[in-house]
């Protein structure tokens, strides 16, 4: 083989590499972002929950705006969730 | 001469005498009121007791005041049918303003990172943004638990009980009730520059129940509140001699 082939081969594993190194990482950090969304979604039910529970205890007139803005919260969390699956 | 009075004799006008000055005094003597009676006279109104509260005007629930003298359809769950919130108290503003400002921080932070370490710059564009969504939404997260906190944990004075709405997270709570009846004592106590600037302070209240001390902590007005308490304490005295206790 000749040299400028070989060059050629090595300075192509090298980019082959890069890209495989490059794709790794994007990769990892996708599954981190979809673990972080799932936790997400988990701490925007706990939310939910909660203000429902809250608006049990002190009845105010200001409440439903409170616990609409809870379940937003959540749709929220699921499009971001949905989001960092299709990323 | 005048006539000799018979008081074993039925006078006509009875009730009322005649002088010689030609007016008319009635005799309003009647029979004392029983204990029953007493006990069916309605409870009387704050505004007739309470000189703190007289000169507050009732507030709407919906406010997001700290300080909500006769709040309008505010209820709690274990209000009972004759009890009525005459105070509702939350932490002054004033202590949101470290998270508020940490929010804000949080907020501003990716733009000063993207300034000073350029690296998030090489990842494709849609990784980015989904970072950037991601920052954000904790962010929200943050400031919507903070304020959460602040709205829900309460202080209630009735003019039965005190309660402390205590939400220590968003998975606990705790619930302290005292009757009035029970408060042995109560201490405001207000220090610094900021509490004494914007007059908020913690009242502790020590009672004879299982819970032995009861905290309002940076309530506004701690002087105020103090004297509601004490006004409604002589109320529930005043109550118990008259016979009028519920």
């Amino acid at each position: 083989m000749s040299s400028t082939s070989q060059l050629g081969l090595i300075l192509g594993d090298s980019t082959n590499l890069a890209a495989s190194t490059e794709g790794a990482a994007l990769f990892l950090i996708k599954i981190l972002l979809i673990v972080a969304g799932f936790l997400y979604v988990c701490f925007g039910v706990i939310v939910t929950r909660q203000t429902a529970v809250m608006k049990k205890t002190l009845i105010t007139p200001i409440e439903p705006a409170i616990q609409l803005l809870g379940l937003l919260h959540l749709f929220v969390a699921l499009g971001i969730f949905v989001f960092f699956l299709f990323l | 001469m005048p006539d000799i009075f018979d008081a074993s004799q039925k006078h006509p006008s009875q009730g009322s005498v005649s002088d010689t000055t030609g007016t008319t005094a009635v005799d309003t003597a009647t029979e004392p009121e029983t204990s029953a009676e007493v006990a069916r006279r309605p409870r009387r109104h704050v505004d007739e007791y309470s000189e703190v509260l007289r000169q507050e005007t009732a507030t709407s629930g919906n406010s997001f005041q700290a300080w909500l003298p006769k709040p309008h359809k505010v209820f709690f769950d274990t209000q009972m049918s004759d009890e009525h919130v005459l105070l509702l108290l939350r932490r002054h503003p004033i202590t949101q303003v470290p998270w508020i400002l940490s929010a804000i921080g949080l907020a501003l932070l990716p733009f000063l990172v993207a300034a000073v370490f350029p690296v998030i710059q090489f990842l494709p564009v849609r990784y980015i943004m989904a970072a950037l969504i991601g920052w954000y939404a904790l962010v929200f997260s943050f400031g919507f638990e903070s304020f959460l906190m602040w709205f829900f944990n309460v202080y209630i004075i009735t003019d039965e009980r005190i309660i402390d709405v205590d939400f220590n997270s968003l998975i606990y709570k705790n619930i302290s009730t005292a009757k009035l009846d029970n408060i042995e004592d109560i201490t405001s106590t207000t220090g610094g520059a900021i509490r004494s600037i914007f007059d908020f302070g913690t009242i502790k209240i020590q009672t004879a129940a299982a819970n032995a001390e009861l905290e309002f902590e940076d309530v506004p007005h701690p002087a105020k509140v103090t004297s509601v308490l004490n006004e409604l304490l002589l109320e529930e005295e005043r109550e118990k001699l008259e016979g009028r206790v519920n």
